[in-house]
C-alpha cells in the first residue's frame, strides 16, 4: 500500500540525484537542469505532504516554487548565453578567473 | 495491490531512471529530454495526489516552456563536439561522491521512515482549482504579487543580461 | 466513461479489477476516438484544402483517385506508409524516430478534453482549458527534437523558431482565454459553455467589447502556435526547403503531418468552445428532439459544434493562400507588441466591465451581434463580387 514515505523516498532521491548533478557535471546548462531536479524534489514532497495532511497549503508552496523555477531558469540561461559570449565555453572548469595564479595549473 | 500502487510504481520509476539520465548522459541534449521525462513523471505523481492544477502547471510551464528553452540554448550555442564532452573528474573523487550521496539518501530515507503521517485525510474535491485559488488570493495574495514582481524582474533582467551590443544603442 | 466502466465491471468482466476494466475503456475510447473521427478528418481536410488551395490559384487540384479525387488522401498514406524509411547519417538516430511520436502525442491528447455534444467528452477535468495548452505545448518540445535530432541545417532552423514561435505565442494565447475564463468563473469546458447559451447573442463573443478583440487575438495566436500560414515560419519552403521535417519521410513524415491537419480542428474546437456557445442549441429544438430519442439531442449538438468548427478550419485555411507570410522579427514583433498588451487591456477591461456591470450590457450585446453580421455579410458580398467579377460562377458544390 503506497502512503506518504513512498512519495518522500521519491522526493528524497530527485533531491539527491539533483545534487549529484550539481556536483559531478563541469557543464552549466546541466547543472542548471540539475537545480531543476532539486527544485521538483523539493515540489514532490510540499505536495505529498499536503496531501497525506489535508491541508491545501502545500499545494500553495508547490505553486510558488514552480514560479521560482520559471525565474531562475530565465535568469540563469540569460547569464550562461553571457558566459558563453565572454568566454567561449560554458564549462565550469574554464572559469577559473579568480583562482590563486600559484595554485592554477 | 490497487491501481493507484502500480501508478504510482510506473510513474516513480520513470521519475527516477530518467532523472539518473539527466545526471549521466554526456550530451545536454539528452539531459533535457530526460529531464522532460522526470517532470512529466512528477506531474503524474502530482495527480495521483490530487493536486489536478499543479501537475498541469507543471506540464504547461516546464515542459512546455522551461525546457524549450534550455534546449533552444543549447541548440543556440550551438556547441562544438568538444564543448558537449564533459572534463571528468577523477575516479576517486567520483567514488567518494556516490558514496556520499548514497549516505545523504539512506540518512534521508531512515528520516522519512521516522514520519508518523498514515491515513489519507484527503476529501473529495481536495486540490480543487478554486480551493487553491482561494487559498493564494486570501491568505498568499502578498507572497502571489511579491512571486509577480519577481517574474517581471527576471523577464527584464534576461532581456537586459543576454541582448547584445547594449552599450552602442 | 467511468460509467461504462463500472457497468462492464459489474455485468460482465467479474474477475478483473475495477482500474483494468477502465485502462481498456480508456484505451478501446481513445482508439475508436483516433481511427473513426481524427483519422479521416485529418485526411479528408488535407485533401480539401488541397481543393480549395488549388481553386483560390485557378489550378485543378487533385481529381483522379476515387469520385472527385476524395480518396486522394488515402493513396497519399498509403504511397507514405510504403516508403523506404530513411534515417540521415548524421541525425541524432533516437530523438529523431521519437519526435513524430511527440508530436502526435501532444496533439492527440488534447482531445480528452474537448466537448464535441453535452455528453460526448471523453473526461470534463476541472482544469481542462489548462490541460488544453499543456498537452499542446508538448508538441514544442517534439518539434524542437525534430529539428535538433534531424542533423540538417534546414531542420535546425526550423525547430528553433518553432520552439520561440511557440513559446511566445502561448502567452497571448492565455490571456485571451483569461478573458472567458473571467465571465465563465471555471476552467472546464463543459461550464464555460454551459454558461452561453445558443443564440449568438447569448455567446461570450458579444458579451462586451473587449470579447471580440480577445477572440481575434486568440485565433491569430493559435493559428501561430499550429504554425500555419501567415505564421508558418518554422517550415516556410522559400527559405528553409520545410523547416523541422525536412529530413522526415514515410510514416514519420505522416505522424508529423497528421499531428497539423489535427492541430486545425482543435483550434476551431477551443474557439468554438470559449467564445462561440460550443455545442448549445435552442432549448425548444432540444426539448423536441428529446421527444423523438433520448440520443437525438447529443447528435444535433455535435452536428451544431462541428459545424461552427469547420467554419475555422475553412477560415485557416483560406487565411493560408491568400495572405502572405511575414517576417521572423515581424512575427516577434506581432506577439510583443501589439498582442500581449492588448490582451492585457482585454483582460483588463473584462474584469473591469464585469464589476460596473454585472448583468452585463443587453443593447451592447445587441450592437456586437450587428456588427458582427454586418461584417460577415460583406464578406459574403466581396466573395461574391470577386466571383463575379472575376467571370467564375459562384458554385457551392466543391466537387464542381
Amino acid at each position: 500500500m503506497v502512503e506518504l514515505p513512498h512519495f518522500l523516498i521519491v522526493s528524497v532521491a530527485l533531491f539527491v540525484l539533483g545534487f549529484v548533478g550539481v556536483i559531478l557535471r563541469r557543464n552549466l546548462i546541466v547543472v542548471l537542469m540539475s537545480i531543476e531536479l532539486m527544485l521538483n524534489g523539493v515540489n514532490l514532497s510540499f505536495v505529498a505532504f499536503s496531501r497525506y495532511l489535508g491541508d491545501i497549503q502545500g499545494q500553495v508552496a508547490g505553486f510558488f516554487v514552480i514560479v521560482l523555477a520559471a525565474a531562475e531558469a530565465a535568469v540563469g540561461l540569460a547569464i550562461i548565453i553571457l558566459i558563453f559570449r565572454r568566454r567561449g565555453s560554458v564549462q565550469t572548469t574554464r572559469l577559473t578567473d579568480l583562482k590563486d595564479e600559484i595554485h592554477a595549473a | 495491490m490497487s491501481g493507484f500502487d502500480i501508478l504510482f510504481f510506473v510513474f516513480a520509476g520513470f521519475a527516477l531512471v530518467s532523472a539518473m539520465g539527466v545526471v549521466v548522459s554526456p550530451n545536454p541534449v539528452y539531459s533535457a529530454l530526460s529531464l522532460v521525462l522526470t517532470l512529466f513523471s512528477v506531474a503524474g505523481l502530482f495527480l495521483l495526489l490530487q493536486a489536478e492544477f499543479l501537475a498541469v502547471v507543471q506540464v504547461l510551464t516546464y515542459a512546455g516552456a522551461i525546457l524549450v528553452l534550455f534546449v533552444f540554448i543549447i541548440m543556440l550555442l550551438n556547441l562544438s563536439d568538444f564543448e558537449l564532452m564533459e572534463v571528468r573528474m577523477g575516479n576517486l573523487g567520483k567514488a567518494l561522491l556516490t558514496l556520499a550521496a548514497v549516505v545523504a539518501f539512506i540518512t534521508l530515507a531512515f528520516v522519512v521512515h521516522l514520519t508518523r503521517i498514515t491515513g489519507d485525510p484527503a476529501v473529495e474535491g481536495f486540490g480543487d482549482i478554486s480551493t487553491l485559488g482561494r487559498e493564494i488570493f486570501t491568505h498568499y495574495v502578498i507572497p502571489f504579487e511579491i512571486a509577480g514582481v519577481l517574474l517581471t524582474v527576471s523577464l527584464i533582467g534576461a532581456v537586459m543580461l543576454a541582448k547584445k551590443n547594449l552599450t552602442k544603442e | 466513461m467511468e460509467q461504462l466502466a463500472i457497468t462492464i465491471h459489474e455485468n460482465y468482466l467479474w474477475g478483473a479489477p475495477l482500474w483494468a476494466v477502465n485502462l481498456i475503456v480508456m484505451f478501446g475510447a481513445s482508439a475508436v476516438v483516433l481511427m473513426l473521427f481524427v483519422a479521416p478528418f485529418a485526411g479528408i481536410t488535407s485533401f480539401v484544402e488541397r481543393r480549395i488551395a488549388a481553386r483560390i490559384q485557378d489550378r485543378i487540384g487533385p481529381n483522379r483517385v476515387g469520385p472527385q479525387g476524395i480518396l486522394q488522401f488515402l493513396a497519399d498514406g498509403i504511397k507514405s506508409l510504403m516508403k523506404e524509411d530513411l534515417i540521415p547519417t548524421d541525425a541524432d538516430k533516437p530523438l529523431f524516430i521519437l519526435a513524430p511520436y511527440l508530436v502526435f502525442l501532444g496533439m492527440f491528447t488534447t482531445f480528452v478534453a474537448i466537448p464535441f455534444s453535452s455528453k460526448l467528452i471523453v473526461s470534463d477535468l476541472n482544469v481542462g482549458l489548462l490541460f488544453i495548452f499543456a498537452t499542446s505545448a508538448i508538441t514544442a518540445v517534439g518539434l524542437v527534437m525534430a529539428g535538433w535530432g534531424s542533423g540538417s541545417k534546414w531542420s535546425m532552423l526550423g525547430g528553433m523558431r518553432a520552439a520561440a514561435q511557440i513559446i511566445s505565442y502561448e502567452i497571448p494565447t492565455g490571456l485571451a482565454a483569461l478573458c472567458v475564463i473571467l465571465l465563465a468563473g471555471s476552467l472546464s469546458l463543459q461550464t464555460i459553455i454551459a454558461g452561453q447559451g445558443a443564440y449568438p447573442w447569448q455567446w461570450y463573443l458579444f458579451n462586451n467589447p473587449f470579447n471580440p478583440l480577445a477572440f481575434f487575438i486568440l485565433l491569430a495566436s493559435l493559428v501561430a502556435e499550429g504554425n500555419r500560414a501567415p505564421f508558418d515560419l518554422p517550415e516556410a519552403e522559400s527559405e528553409l526547403v520545410s523547416g523541422y521535417n525536412t529530413e522526415y519521410s514515410g510514416m514519420r513524415f505522416l505522424f508529423i503531418f497528421f499531428a497539423e491537419w489535427a492541430n486545425l480542428y482543435i483550434i476551431g474546437a477551443l474557439v468554438t468552445v470559449l467564445f462561440l456557445g460550443g455545442w448549445q442549441i435552442p432549448v425548444g429544438v432540444s426539448e423536441w428532439a428529446g421527444g423523438v430519442a433520448s440520443w437525438f439531442p447529443q447528435v444535433l449538438q455535435f452536428l451544431t459544434f462541428f459545424l461552427k468548427v469547420l467554419v475555422f478550419v475553412f477560415l485557416i485555411i483560406q487565411l493560408r493562400w491568400t495572405l502572405p507570410r511575414v517576417r521572423m522579427d515581424q512575427l516577434m514583433e506581432i506577439c510583443w507588441k501589439y498582442l500581449v498588451p492588448v490582451a492585457f487591456v482585454c483582460v483588463m477591461g473584462v474584469a473591469l466591465w464585469m464589476i460596473i456591470w454585472p448583468e452585463g450590457l443587453p443593447w451592447m450585446t445587441y450592437l456586437l451581434t450587428a456588427v458582427a453580421g454586418l461584417i460577415v455579410a460583406y464578406y459574403c458580398y466581396r466573395v461574391i463580387w470577386q466571383l463575379r467579377n472575376t467571370k467564375a460562377t459562384l458554385e457551392f458544390n466543391p466537387f464542381v
